[in-house]
């Protein structure tokens, strides 16, 4: 559905110039969620905004639903521009339209009757949930409605793709997460093919399919979300994924850790290939071994259990424990 | 006070005929200078680096002409410009020929003013409406002047309440108005009466002037 071949984009030129990217290779199949994960600077804005020429690519071609952009005129691009849907981090909604003039501005610069527009606004209205907020200014709205009312007025000209540029990045966590769910939704229901910039890796981890790596301008690594966390290849790639796992000792335990206790602590590290936990509690359960949690952080990626569990296993022969599962890293921190 | 008035009928006629051109040449040189000032701000700010006609030349060439106007001072202007108030309007005397130079220098004054009040809408505006598929021409008519809108209404107030002051001036080409039964009668006769009531009705002008705009502003403005 949107396909970046050897794009690059350069700002400046001769000595000054800057490469914000360098040979982009991106494909992004139908109906898929593509997160494209990056630091600040990588080059991650600069990458979505080439998707819909709101910066021209220095070389490479653009094709987004068949239709080579990187070729276009300027009013066929205007043309194309309708059915590829954005939204923002700053939400970019006009200030004096209420709720249903701002969803309507694309319809009435497609010039669409208003009959028809009143129809269709409505109709996304319901479905980002705001009825009754309709003649609300955007003064008057929270974060997370604002960017409500943006996705409404992205999805009104029916895109076939919609590009969100950090789209949560100033959203407070519960309203990232009800906002990421309404995206999924949306993917879901209506089969609109998603890119999403972030620099966080919790955002690719709750909605997105796919995933690639962007570091200083250059893609580093792609792949299926549950690929990369669980074989991430590049440094990037790890330090993206340990960002979303928190693995230091917790207080309690490493005050009581010594030689000799009587329980062993344990790190067992999960990583996409392991028989989730339930080969742990079966096994506790065979050999006869208490388990007390200290600490767990565990995520399902596209079925699979990733993250950590940090335990004391106390019985007759822990160790057999620990010899016994498989796929799973499993540490020894000490006794206690 | 009815007395005051029975003796003073003259007067009063004129202070009723001086408010109406006061008003006229208020007001028509302050329309002139929405209807010129209006492109010509749309035109700065679109050909400036980051508008959407960039070209550096163009911008300078328009900005050094703006600047001249506002440079030469309003008492100057009106006298070096009666050739072409004549050619205009056929005289340089009168109402009609005080408000070519209220509006030749009220156009690039405002211009200015509404330039600032466009390059305050927010950029992230302009780059979702180009998202969306919207030519510079629906950029500038749908979102750009319409978010700017509480500005430009300021820049109005601003500049009527400056053509309020200049309107005084202009008495001095026989055009009329409060400013100039001010000085013809008021300082040049030494009448401390007339002085005060004009200078009473012009402060009540303006207020009203900046009440209305402020009130407008109030109505358009969501931000």
């Amino acid at each position: 559905m949107i396909e970046l071949k050897s794009v690059s984009k350069t700002f400046g030129d001769g000595e000054q110039a800057v490469y914000a990217l360098k040979n982009i290779n991106l494909c992004v199949p139908k109906g898929r969620i593509y997160g494209v994960i990056g630091a600040s600077g990588a080059g991650k804005s600069t990458l979505i905004r080439c998707v819909n020429m709101l910066e021209a690519p220095t070389s490479g071609s653009v094709v987004v639903a068949g239709q080579t952009l990187t070729e276009l005129n300027r009013s066929a691009l205007n043309k194309a521009r309708q059915h590829i849907g954005m939204i923002f981090q700053h939400f970019n909604l006009l200030s004096n339209r209420n709720v249903f003039d701002n969803i309507a501005l694309p319809l009435e610069l497609a010039g669409h009757p208003p009959k028809y527009i009143k129809q269709r606004v409505n109709e996304l209205i319901a479905l980002v949930g705001l009825v009754g907020r309709e003649q609300a200014y955007p003064a008057q709205l929270s974060g997370g409605q604002k960017q409500r009312v943006a996705i409404a007025r992205a999805l009104a000209p029916k895109p076939q793709v919609l590009l969100c540029d950090e789209a949560t990045s100033a959203l407070d966590p519960a309203t990232t997460k009800q906002i990421l769910d309404l995206l999924a939704d949306i993917n879901q229901q209506l089969g609109i093919t998603i890119l999403l910039i972030t620099h966080e890796m919790q955002v690719v981890k709750q909605i997105c399919t796919d995933v690639a790596i962007i570091d200083a301008g250059e893609l580093v690594e792609a792949g299926t979300v549950g690929s990369i966390f669980a074989k991430p290849k590049t440094a990037q790639a790890k330090r993206f994924i340990a960002a979303t796992q928190h693995d230091e000792l917790p207080k309690a335990l490493a005050s009581e850790l010594s030689d000799n206790g009587e329980a062993l602590a344990v790190r067992i590290t999960f990583s996409g290939s392991a028989h989730d936990t339930e080969q742990l509690y079966q096994l506790a359960a065979e050999h006869q071994v208490a388990v007390r949690l200290y600490q767990s952080d565990l995520d399902y990626v596209d079925g699979a259990c990733f993250g950590h569990v940090i335990a004391a296993l106390k019985g007759e022969q822990p160790e057999v424990i620990c010899a016994a599962i498989n796929g799973a890293k499993v540490e020894v921190l000490g006794r206690v | 006070m009815f007395n005051w008035i029975n003796e003073n009928e003259r007067l009063i006629g004129l202070l009723l005929e001086s408010s109406w051109e006061t008003i006229l040449m208020v007001f028509v040189s302050g329309l002139v200078a929405v209807i010129f000032g209006l492109p010509l701000a749309v035109l700065l700010r679109e050909t400036q680096a980051g508008g959407m006609y960039e070209h550096k030349r163009l911008n300078q060439i328009i900005g050094a002409i703006v600047n001249a106007g506002r440079s030469v001072p309003f008492i100057i202007l009106l006298v070096a410009i009666i050739p072409f108030t004549r050619w205009l309007v056929g005289s340089s005397i009168g109402t009609a020929a005080a408000i070519v130079p209220l509006a030749v220098a009220a156009v690039p004054f405002i211009a200015r003013l509404f330039e600032g009040a466009l390059m305050e809408v927010p950029s992230g505006l302009t780059e979702a409406a180009k998202a969306m598929g919207a030519t510079p021409q629906q950029i500038i008519l749908k979102v750009q002047l319409p978010e700017a809108l509480p500005g430009l209404i300021n820049a109005i107030t601003i500049t009527l309440v400056t053509l309020v002051s200049y309107s005084a001036m202009a008495g001095a080409v026989g055009g009329g108005g409060l400013g100039d039964v001010g000085i013809r009668y008021g300082y040049q006769r030494f009448d401390g009466t007339v002085m005060l009531i004009t200078i009473v009705m012009l402060v009540a002008f303006v207020q009203l002037i900046q009440s209305i705009g402020d009130a407008l502003v109030r109505r358009v403005n969501h931000r």
